[in-house]
């Protein structure tokens, strides 16, 4: 199986690119990677966890670009990556500079991790938003950890990072957020809940809809849960327009809104991974 | 005539517990955490008339955070379980109190705000009939459903749901026509330095 990561920011892409050999090993292919983002960052290390536990061989090619490279070692994706995974290609050495007001580095999250993993994140929050803002756009962020830490539990664990953006590249300052976990995704999570409106989700996109109504996991025992990503929305609409992107199985949802107006666009992929994946990015005060 | 005011010493438990980790509150397992320690607190100290949650020191939490504390605390003290007769919540800012706000109107309950003397949470006409429990001191709900213009069995159900949500004193009575006959007042305390 051959996972490419090329170009800018791929696995924000709807497809990822998978060509399945049907044979061993397991090589992600990150060579003509130029750019990568917390999503990139966190989806690598859970994807080499995730093949590595199905006894498969695990190779991770580094990105021929020395920069791209370095960045991914000093975001410890390196660091983070299953213990089997066979690195090809020259990392070079690494000198790191405090970087903890602008960006948080790949980061196991477990129930035992999740709460430091927020003070690291709330100094990002607060050094380029303020108040109120670092606090509200936290609170989004902790809600889509709390889903990964509740609903997304597994022994492959689960990896967080993000980012903040100037905008002297990227037009627009911005904060981009992801968590990745290799649980048993939004449609079997969906379908253990036992509610009767759930038995009729016969596929993932169906499960990503699902996860994105307001109270969606509220239990038949009357616990009020599932507010998640619409609080997200709820709290950072007005700093202007938040995208969301959520993937679980082989379902996608794309989400933009700003305020109560926004657009979702869900489909089912060729692609599949396992767990769920939550990407977010919001913009700066303006 | 002056309505009787019923003043009392509060038991006040902090959400804060000054490590710095509380100055943001989020996940549902921190609030169980925090939720076990006021239970085993108000257990500690029963009897207990009446508890102020304080969140001096909380800059923000999360709904689910607000949720798991305060909105399953809120569910057992309107089951009769808490073992606390009237509940109010103190220090709030923006943020907290937003948040709160929000976990109770998605549970559809009620809570005081102990600064500011004003239910969070709660539907207009539940807020009405608090403002107007403030200014009787103490009374019945014929009081209620006379100063209000509203029918007796309506009165009923929105103390009620005051009650339930630690927001009025209930003392049960034994009138000569025989039955029960509850009396209501609100705690007088005084209302402390808004805003933070």
């Amino acid at each position: 199986m051959l996972i490419s990561l090329a170009g800018r920011q791929p696995l924000l892409r709807t497809e990822m690119r998978i060509t399945d050999t049907g044979q061993e090993p397991v090589v992600i292919d990150a060579r003509r990677l130029k750019f990568a983002g917390p999503l990139v960052l966190a989806a690598t290390a859970a994807l080499t966890h995730v093949y590595a536990a199905s006894n498969a061989a695990v190779s991770l090619r580094l990105p021929d670009s020395d920069a791209v490279t370095s960045y991914l070692q000093r975001m410890n994706v390196l660091e983070y990556v299953s213990s089997e995974t066979k690195i090809i290609g020259r990392t070079p050495l690494e000198t790191r500079t405090d970087c903890s007001k602008r960006l948080l580095e790949v980061t196991p999250v477990s129930l035992a991790t999740q709460v430091t993993m927020i003070e690291q994140l709330r100094i990002v929050t607060e050094a380029n938003l303020g108040a109120p803002w670092g606090d509200r756009v936290l609170a989004a962020f902790a809600e889509l950890v709390e889903n990964a830490v509740t609903h997304g539990i597994s022994d492959l664990g689960a990896f967080a990072s993000a980012q903040v953006y100037s905008g002297r590249t990227t037009r627009v300052p911005r904060m981009e957020f992801a968590v990745v976990d290799t649980g048993i995704g939004v449609l079997e999570h969906l379908r253990q809940s036992r509610r009767p409106d759930h038995f009729r989700i016969a596929t993932c996109a169906d499960g990503l809809r699902g996860a994105l109504r307001r109270g969606s996991t509220t239990t038949s025992a009357g616990e009020v849960r599932g507010h998640g990503l619409a609080d997200l929305f709820a709290r950072t609409g007005e700093l202007g327009p938040a995208h969301v992107i959520l993937r679980s199985g082989n379902g996608l949802a794309r989400v933009t809104r700003r305020g109560t107006a926004g657009r979702t666009l869900r489909r089912t992929t060729e692609c599949s991974v396992t767990g769920t994946w939550a990407w977010a990015r919001v913009p700066f005060p303006q | 005539m002056k309505p009787k005011e019923h003043r009392t010493v509060p038991h006040i438990f902090s959400v804060h517990t000054g490590n710095t980790s509380d100055d943001f509150l989020a996940f549902r397992a921190r609030a169980v955490e925090t939720r076990n320690r006021l239970e085993r607190d108000l257990a500690s100290s029963s009897p207990i008339d009446e508890l102020i949650i304080s969140f001096a020191g909380v800059d923000a939490m999360t709904h689910s955070y607000a949720d798991e504390l305060i909105g399953k605390f809120y569910v057992t003290l309107a089951a009769g379980d808490a073992g606390v007769s009237t509940v109010g919540l103190a220090d709030l800012n923006e943020e907290t109190r937003d948040a709160i706000t929000v976990c109770l109107e998605r549970r559809k309950l009620a809570a005081v705000d102990a600064d500011r003397g004003t239910l969070l949470g709660q539907i207009k006409a539940i807020d009405e009939t608090y403002c107007c429990a403030l200014q009787l001191g103490d009374f019945r709900a014929s009081d209620i459903a006379e100063q209000m213009d509203i029918s007796l069995t309506n009165a009923n159900n929105r103390l009620k749901r005051l009650t339930d949500a630690g927001a009025l004193h209930r003392n049960a009575s034994s009138p000569e026509h025989g039955g029960k006959e509850f009396t209501y007042h609100v705690s007088k305390r005084e209302v402390r330095t808004v805003g933070r």
